[in-house]
């Protein structure tokens, strides 16, 4: 396709025919503020932030002077284009357009949770002006709660309409609306709805200013505080590219990470609310030893629970011991899994497929979830054709377990073979590494697991499973490791340690390695990052990745922040006297 | 009903009894013309604008839409979309079908080029209202001097004092003085304002220009449909300083930030409903700055104690009385 040539602030660009001025400014690294426009959402050009002077060449070829400024995002790129995004026409309408939307604003940014990452606040800052002329009382609009995870302040929107459009383009559900006119705007519930759509939260996030915030994280924390860490989302096998917010070792919400080829800028609420185990009071935080037919027992240390385990792992011998891993761990943690029990008397658990009746967008292998068909005709599709969907698989790692331990030690009939063996008293030990919140294990693995003499159960919270145990090891929540998932894709991405373990709590890959060392076998030293290297040398279905490679870079680091981070210029107090001596009073 | 609702769907359905309108008209095969039922549902002025009637039809919201590109080349269903006036429409016949002229279209374009003036040939249905002693639309010809014009509607037993030649958003024109201006394009171009609607509102001296400017900005703070951040914050901000202006409760900085605030806003917007917001308040600042000052000096309305109050505050604008 032949491409357009023009120029941005005297840069020479070429992009081609149909892309937006405002694309085109923000790939190339020039920043124009911008509310309403979405990369993701169809153009609006309400907001009327972007605008910048165009110059087109006339008939003799000189560039002409723009009487009026034009919208970026509705400006298509033509050829011997100048844009100007500095000029005192450009200046002068983004601080009009910034004294309109203060106008009507509440400037409650002391109680706001949008503060700190509200593009009200930065581009006030920094295009705006210092003072107000507006003498008048403010108009007042509604507070409510649009549903589970949303709570709208009507004061504080802005009326970009990002919100009306995700639910109408991305989530299909058409929750929310607009209603009223003129300066009486306001988003509402569409009549008899509830804004409880699994994609709900997404509007919190591309809300650029904090009429809409998470209910979940409501006055909790300010935002300045919070380390952000890039992760992959746990709860399905779609892996959703996220990032961790933690404050003091806390884990306060989750965000979705900009992946074109995976989530887009999105992520469910499911995902979104699940890390809250984390921090459950049933977290297990120390070691226990539970035997089955004596009263004692009681917390031990790491080293002489490991000991306990090799004992009873030498005791059972190869023939008499199991071993099971759950699809939530992490590669690494699988390939010494599987170097340490083989792949023989191994089997996989997992967490089952989604039960809810509720509707939204589900993707996943139907034959081994008949019960859910594919709904591909609603959601907007990615970058790759792929739409935003929910996987029915809720494990995050089923691939990389498949491709590291095998198909046939991930297939249920194995799982069956073991509760049979167990059930026949063939099994002397069993080896569980769950580490999956919110896990019922079904009815005949629990009793096989009472039925087996010893059986050691590395998880994260007391249960059915930590039940069913004689030797407790508490584990770590996957927020809590370094690593990588491979997602129902086949897509392999690296997870951050965005929290140390709590307690006496241990990795799966800490354990496992000091088991190997107990058991007298050669371990070596085992970083997730040299493991990683192991699998890509050894495992076919790995080979040619690289550690970095996994780990995709957001061109866009959160989806409510600007293509690059900005650096806000200082003003000075003399600036900022100068400003307000220009206004009246 | 309005009348003039009845009155179109009526027309409508004639043409389609006499087919003139509907499947294969005048005997023509796949010759289709189809006229719906305009909408009813109420919705704002903005979206009866150019920009704004193909998102309406389509039932997308009655708000303008913000494509870059002109109905003309995609509009309603991104197809190329003509939008006319119904004046522009019902004169069509005339000029270029003959029609009433034996089908002569020569001698329709040449009558047509009979009246008015060079620039603008033709006529115009003027609607005139206001302080007049016949309000009603009058058919004349383009350029048509405004002070005959006035006088044909019966002229007023006070004097005038201003008059908005072209619909509320035109800039307002003082009386006398502009008494000799030609109501065409160009006349009314040259005088700084614009024949627009051609809805001529007249106003005497019992008016408070304040007032007026008070009423036309209520009207545009609830016709905005609020897409556009200059236009839906603008029209009630200008609102508000206007009403205070009227109830004495005014400052002298007001005048310069509603000028700031229209400076703002027009040119800023997806439709030109910005600059029908401010041009009347630029004009009626810039023409009656003095009328602006009484009120925010004296404290109060000083017609509300006046003339105007003699004359029983008679509404302004109100079309027929």
């Amino acid at each position: 396709m032949d491409k357009v040539r023009f120029r941005i602030d005297g840069i020479e660009i070429e992009a081609p025919p149909g892309t937006m001025v405002l694309e085109a400014a923000l790939d190339h690294g020039i920043f124009v503020p911008h509310y309403c426009f979405h990369r993701a959402l169809s153009v609006a050009g309400n907001c009327r932030m972007c605008m910048v002077e165009v110059r087109l060449p006339g008939r003799d070829g000189k560039l002409e002077p723009a009487r009026k400024p034009s919208i970026a995002c509705a400006t298509e790129v033509a050829e011997g284009m100048e844009v100007l995004t500095t000029t005192p026409l450009v200046t002068e309408a983004r601080k009009g357009v910034l004294e309109f939307l203060l106008i009507n604003h509440p400037l409650d940014c002391p109680v706001c949770d949008q503060a700190g990452e509200c593009d009200l606040q930065d581009f006030s800052y920094e295009f705006g002006e210092a003072f107000s002329r507006f003498r008048e009382d403010k108009l007042i609009k509604h507070t409510k709660d649009f549903g589970p995870e949303v709570r709208f302040y009507g004061n504080r929107c802005i009326n970009c309409t990002r919100c009306v459009r995700f639910t109408q383009e991305i989530a299909g559900s058409c929750d929310l609306v607009q209603v009223q006119r003129g300066g009486h705007n306001v988003i509402d519930l569409a009549p008899g709805r509830v804004f409880d759509h699994p994609l709900s939260g997404n509007v919190v996030d591309i809300c650029p200013v904090g009429a809409l915030v998470s209910r979940d994280m409501l006055h909790r924390v300010r935002v300045w505080h919070l380390e952000r860490t890039p992760s992959i989302c746990p709860h399905c096998a779609t892996g959703c590219n996220i990032e961790i917010h933690t404050q003091d070792e806390v884990v306060h919400r989750l965000k979705p990470r900009h992946n074109p080829e995976v989530n887009g800028y999105w992520m469910c609420d499911f995902g979104r609310l699940g890390y809250k185990h984390i921090h459950a009071p049933q977290r297990l935080l120390e070691h226990r030893w539970q035997p089955r037919d004596r009263a004692e027992g009681g917390r031990l240390g790491f080293q002489s629970v490991i000991e306990l385990v090799a004992e009873a792992i030498r005791t059972a011998g190869p023939e008499g011991t199991w071993a099971l891993a759950s699809a939530w761990l992490t590669n690494e943690e699988l390939w010494l899994f599987r170097r340490l029990f083989g792949t023989e008397q191994v089997a996989l658990i997992a967490r089952p497929p989604w039960q809810e009746r509720r509707f939204y967008p589900v993707w996943g292998d139907s034959e081994r979830n008949p019960s859910l068909p594919r709904q591909r005709e609603r959601g907007r599709l990615l970058e790759d054709g792929a739409t935003f969907m929910i996987a029915a698989d809720r494990n995050p790692n089923r691939t990389g377990a498949e491709r590291i331990l095998g198909e046939q030690a991930c297939a249920p009939a194995r799982l069956d073979a073991f509760v049979n063996a167990a059930l026949a008293g063939q099994v002397r030990c069993a080896v569980v590494l769950a580490s999956m919140p919110d896990y019922l294990p079904p009815e005949p693995l629990a009793q096989a697991l009472a039925a087996v003499p010893e059986t050691v159960v590395v998880d994260l919270a007391d249960g059915p499973l930590a039940g069913a145990a004689t030797i407790v090891i508490a584990g770590a929540a996957w927020a809590e490791k370094r690593g990588t998932f491979t997602n129902g894709r086949g897509r392999t991405q690296r997870l951050e340690m965005a929290r140390p373990t709590p307690g006496q709590a241990r990795t799966e890959l800490e354990v496992l390695h000091a088991l190997g060392t107990q058991l007298g076998r050669p371990m070596g030293p085992c970083s997730p990052r040299r493991l990683f290297g192991e699998l890509v040398g050894e495992v076919a279905a790995f080979a040619g990745l690289s550690w970095e490679g996994v780990h995709h870079q957001a061109p866009e680091w959160s989806p409510h922040m600007a293509a690059q981070p900005r650096r806000l210029p200082v003003l000075s107090p003399a600036a900022l006297v100068r400003q307000r001596g220009g206004g009246a009073g | 009903m309005p009348l003039g609702y009845q009155r179109l769907v009526g027309a409508v359905q004639e043409a389609y009894e006499r087919g003139l309108l509907g499947k294969g008209i005048f005997g023509i095969d796949g010759f289709d013309v189809e006229i719906d039922d305009p909408p009813r549902a109420p919705a704002p002025t903005s979206a009866a604008k150019r920009r704004g009637c193909s998102p309406r039809w389509r039932a997308a919201g009655a708000t303008p839409s913000s494509s870059p590109l002109s109905p003309a080349v995609s509009g309603l269903f991104g197809c190329p979309t003509v939008v006319n006036n119904v004046v522009t429409i019902a004169y069509l016949p005339y000029i270029f079908g003959g029609f009433g002229r034996g089908g002569d279209a020569e001698a329709g374009i040449a009558w047509w080029r009979s009246h008015g003036t060079e620039k603008s040939p033709g006529l115009m249905p003027y609607s005139i209202s206001g302080h007049v002693r016949a309000p009603g639309v009058y058919e004349l010809p383009l350029g048509t001097r405004l002070g005959d014009m006035l006088e044909l509607a019966g002229g007023w037993e006070r004097p005038w004092k201003a008059v908005i030649p072209g619909g509320s958003s035109a800039k307002i024109l003082r009386l006398p003085e502009s008494l000799d201006v030609s109501m065409d394009f160009e006349g009314l171009m040259q005088a700084g304002t614009m024949l627009g609607s051609a809805g001529v509102i007249v106003m005497d001296e019992t008016v408070c220009v304040v007032d007026a400017l008070y009423n036309l900005l209520r009207f545009y703070a609830h016709e905005s449909c609020g897409q556009c951040t200059p236009c839906r914050e603008g029209t009630g901000w200008a609102e508000k300083i206007v009403a205070r202006i009227e109830k004495g409760q005014g400052r002298m900085e007001d005048l310069d930030t509603l000028l700031g605030l229209a400076d703002r806003a027009i040119g800023k917007t997806i439709c030109v409903f910005a600059e029908a917001f401010c041009w009347p308040i630029q004009s009626c600042i810039a023409l009656f700055r003095e009328e602006f000052e009484a009120h925010i000096r004296e404290r109060r309305c000083p017609l509300r104690a006046g003339p105007r109050a003699a004359a029983g505050e008679r509404a302004v604008g109100a079309g027929a009385h």
